[in-house]
């Protein structure tokens, strides 16, 4: 589950997987930490290709029936609610307004017609063919803290060379395959009023919800057995004012308010997460950052943010982790692989692989370095147990805690993922505690012992998700850390095909 | 009484004859299956006793301890009299037994038996009383050719007159099977207690799975009272912990129920956990006539009591496994394994298990703490006072004068190695 809450520790393994949404349109009271603590830019071009994945059928065509006078009587056309395939999507923009233009080189629409006889009702049914149909619009950004966008005037559609067929017997309304030209005329022009309602509806999903960033309010419970580790975070994102949403010829901009809400777990630290400030907007995304580059999409989190974020998610208990039967950190560590001889553990009859539980003694801090494209992270004090199966329970052979501090860097480890690979880390004040009389090395060797078990448990823990919902169409493919803040590049999933 | 923790020594004479073996061969061979035999005493030694699957049982007023030792695997067994002391009188009732170890105590009959399984899945019983030790020959199925196939999940209770009764999780059958049968005669009569076939119990999760089948009646603690046979069992599959009763002096069918199927509510629409609950579970009937499981939850690392009314089970969390932390956060304990269940002289449950992550054992104990009907209580868990790393396979036993016995195993280092190390622990300690 990649969402922007479960950050860091909030995330290790499948410990995320409890996440209830209400993508309604965020409340006045909901909480709002950060103002332009989100920001996209997306390719105008690429519009077309989302919007295509979001209606993977093709055109939704959703045309209620229209009730015309033809041939001496009042028949009931359509209504149509099959999307119709499109071949070809484009999109573009200007200053302030974009226009997407869908094409079929050769299609053709079944419509039928409802005759009344004098018992009942016949349905006749008419084949519309055609070249080169076409549906266009423009659209302009609504004013406001909105994403939405509305049409500039109606849709334009066009098509080439239309005729109009009988399938089966319409005696009331054709003559063999050839209805009149009054039936044709009308099923021409109820055709052309359902592509072009169907392209209206497409726009009324606007371009940035389509990406489906966090818009709404979002709540995460970290789901575990242990009612010690049950928090909840509330994340809120709003379209924000500051900056404004903004269509410009390289890019649709916009940008998200928000904000995180935590209710204390009990194995979290007794701390309060202060406050943040509004986002620096020199980390806004640079004008032309996707002119030159093969993505699509780019997104930017503030580094401020994200670390609020992870003191929310520590103090909702996500940081709180392992001896849970769907966790991660359940996989197990292999007793040789902690070198347990060298703290004098090595003889004890284990069964089976170790077992880890990690917590945190307070809240993290988090410093973005640019220059080393990573980012360092300090928990003070960090504490992980080794469990190991005796008689087959599970005991708890040593405690080893530190001050820690470690740089990693991120790496792409799925669609919409992002793993901190740990590059270094150093301890301070290490210790070991355990019920079995260990033989403890001298202190350099503790703390290089120490170190070497925190990288082994932590690594590939840390898991850095994008701020995208879970059916977004997005891909990861960069993540570059910046002074201020951490952005995402991406491309748009290929849409699934309309056709057979 | 002021004693508290003892570690159990006898002399090293013990190692050797357990390493030549000829205290257990000499005791298998020299005692014909189903006859009254010395299995003579071994002197006293200075080597700390084996802990190794220890049990513990009462009659009367003699507390009785049987122990695995891992090594050769054979069964020690002999009267704890002294063992407060730091000394133990044992005797070697067999060798190559496999991990499982059950015994029970009859304060009426002054008799103790002990149930085991060899390393070939071969069951055998055992009965000592005033007169000496009876050991049967391994426990064959009256009228039936096929073996029993025994695991180390298996109890024992005694019956009325020289009857014994005996559940074992059988694997060749895949099921939990019950015995019955006398130490004279090693032709048992057999009763399947639970095959884990689907829709025994309504609602579990193999009601509605024909696919599910077996992986059950692990652990099982099985309870004799005047009127029913009552035993107390972990389904692997389902996480579940079931419940099979019979009348005791009849070979009527077991009617099966769920005692706590463990699922773990999230809450707020989160949904279910699928829980694993009675891994370890230990009933007991108190005076009153009221019967309890003690149990551990693994899931949620907590240790769960069990109250059995007729039709209705009222469940409550003994002891959830939390503690306080340097930084003021509640750490979580995995506690409740290993538990053991006795009803003091009020009827009032005490249950003994071990902390895993302290490597502690505990006691529990329930306590008014009000007026009112029905009284308010409340669960005390205390740690005691054994030096860790303590509490493997805690057992506890009531004798009739009210004393108590705590008996478990300790992994204790011995000239570098770890070494299994058994524990006794009274009221003392408690």
């Amino acid at each position: 589950m990649a969402l922007v809450s479960c950050l860091f520790l909030a995330c290790p393994g499948a410990g995320c997987d409890r996440v209830k949404i209400d993508d309604a349109p965020t409340s006045d009271s909901a909480r709002i930490d950060q103002t332009g603590a989100l920001r996209t830019a997306m390719r105008p071009t690429s519009l077309s290709r989302l919007y295509r994945w979001s209606e993977p059928q093709g055109l939704p065509l959703d045309e209620p029936a229209k009730t015309v006078y033809l041939e001496g009587r009042d028949v009931s056309i359509g209504p149509l609610e099959t999307p119709f395939p499109m071949e070809r999507w484009t999109s573009s923009a200007q200053e302030g307004r974009l226009e997407l233009e869908l094409h079929e080189p050769q299609g053709n629409l079944l419509i039928p017609i409802r005759v009344p006889r004098e018992v009942g009702v016949r349905i006749c049914r008419f084949r519309l063919s055609a070249t080169n149909w076409r549906v266009n619009a423009r659209a302009t950004q609504a004013a406001g803290p909105t994403w939405d966008v509305h049409l500039e005037e109606d849709p334009s559609t066009n098509l080439d060379d239309p005729r109009v067929t009988t399938v089966g017997e319409c005696p009331e309304l054709s003559t063999g395959q050839a209805p009149s030209t009054a039936v044709s005329d009308q099923l021409i022009d109820y055709a052309e009023d359902a592509l072009a309602g169907g392209l209206e509806g497409i726009f009324a999903n606007s371009p940035v919800s389509a990406l489906r960033l966090p818009r709404g309010e979002f709540e995460l419970l970290s789901a575990s057995p242990f009612d010690s580790r049950r928090g909840r975070l509330r994340v809120t994102g709003r379209p924000s004012e500051s900056p404004s949403p903004q269509i410009q010829e390289s890019a649709i901009r916009a940008a998200l308010d928000l904000g995180v809400e935590a209710r204390r777990a009990d194995c979290a630290p007794l701390s309060t997460v202060p406050p943040v400030g509004p986002s620096p907007t020199a980390g806004f995304i640079a004008p032309n950052s996707l002119d030159d580059s093969p993505y699509a999409v780019g997104f930017a989190l503030s580094g401020e943010f994200i670390t609020h974020l992870l003191r929310a998610s520590t103090l909702a208990g996500f940081g709180c982790r392992g001896l849970e039967a769907y966790d991660g950190l359940e996989a197990g560590l292999k007793p040789e692989a902690a070198e347990l001889d060298a703290v004098g553990l090595a003889d004890l009859p284990l069964q089976g692989p170790l077992e880890v539980s990690v917590s945190v003694g307070g809240l993290p801090d988090l410093e973005l370095e640019s220059t080393l494209s990573a980012v360092t992270m300090r928990t003070a004090p960090l504490r992980v147990d080794l469990y190991g199966r005796l008689r087959g329970v599970r005991v708890r052979l040593l405690s080893a805690s530190a001050t820690t501090e470690w740089r990693a860097e991120p790496r792409i480890s799925g669609p919409r993922q992002i793993t901190l690979s740990i590059v270094n880390l150093d301890v301070t004040d290490p210790s070991v505690d355990s019920p079995f009389d260990p033989a403890l090395p001298d202190s350099e060797e503790l703390g290089r012992w120490v170190r070497r078990l925190f990288q082994l448990v932590l690594e590939d823990q840390l898991i850095l998700p994008a701020p995208l919902l879970p059916d977004s169409p997005l891909r990861i493919e960069n993540v570059r850390v910046r002074p201020d803040d951490i952005l995402f590049l991406g491309r748009l999933d290929p849409p699934p095909s309309s056709r057979p | 009484m002021t004693r508290s923790t003892i570690h159990i020594f006898i002399t090293l004479a013990l190692a050797a004859a357990l390493s030549a073996g000829c205290g257990a061969d000499g005791a298998g061979e020299t005692c014909q299956p189903g006859t009254v035999c010395s299995f003579d005493e071994l002197p006293g030694w200075q080597q700390a006793v084996p802990g190794r699957s220890v049990r513990v049982a009462s009659t009367g007023e003699t507390f009785w301890v049987a122990t695995r030792d891992p090594g050769s695997g054979s069964i020690l067994v002999g009267p704890a009299g002294d063992a407060l002391d730091g000394e133990l009188k044992m005797r070697i009732l067999a060798s190559t037994a496999s991990e499982g170890l059950a015994m029970d105590g009859s304060r009426t009959r002054q008799r103790v038996a002990v149930a085991w399984a060899d390393r070939q899945g071969q069951l055998f019983v055992a009965v000592g009383d005033g007169d000496g030790w009876r050991r049967t020959a391994p426990l064959r199925i009256r009228g039936s050719a096929d073996p029993i196939a025994a695991t180390s999940d298996l109890d024992i209770a005694i019956g009325n007159g020289e009857t014994l009764h005996v559940v074992v999780r059988d694997r060749a059958r895949d099921a939990l099977i019950g015995l019955t049968g006398i130490a004279a005669d090693e032709s048992w009569s057999l009763r399947t207690v639970d095959d884990g076939a689907p829709g025994a119990i309504a609602g579990d999760c193999r009601d509605t799975r024909s696919d599910l089948e077996g992986q059950i009646g692990y652990n099982p603690s099985l309870l004799r009272t005047s009127s029913t046979l009552s035993v107390s069992y972990h389904d692997a599959l389902c996480g579940n912990l079931r419940l099979a009763q019979r009348q005791a002096g009849s070979q009527g069918p077991w009617t099966r129920r769920l005692v706590d199927d463990g699922d773990i509510s999230l809450g707020d629409g989160f949904g279910a956990l699928p829980g694993d609950v009675g891994r370890d579970s230990s009933m007991a009937q108190a005076a009153d006539g009221t019967t309890g499981i003690a149990y551990q939850d693994s899931a949620r690392g907590r240790l769960m009591y069990a109250r059995i009314e007729s039709d209705d089970i009222s469940r409550s969390v003994v002891d959830p496994g939390v503690r306080v932390g340097d930084e003021g956060q509640t750490d979580k304990q995995l506690v409740g394994a290993f538990p053991s269940l006795v009803f003091d002289g009020e009827s009032r449950p005490r249950i003994a298990y071990f902390d895993g992550t302290r490597a502690r054992l505990k006691l529990a104990n329930r306590r008014r703490t009000g007026p009112g009907v029905p009284p308010r209580t409340v669960w005390l868990p205390e740690t005691l006072s054994a030096q860790p790393p303590v509490g493997f396979s805690a057992d506890l036993a009531r004798a009739s004068d009210g004393s108590e016995l705590l008996v478990a195993e300790r992994l204790g280092s011995v000239d570098g190695d770890t070494r299994s190390i058994l524990v006794v622990q009274d009221e003392g300690g408690f």
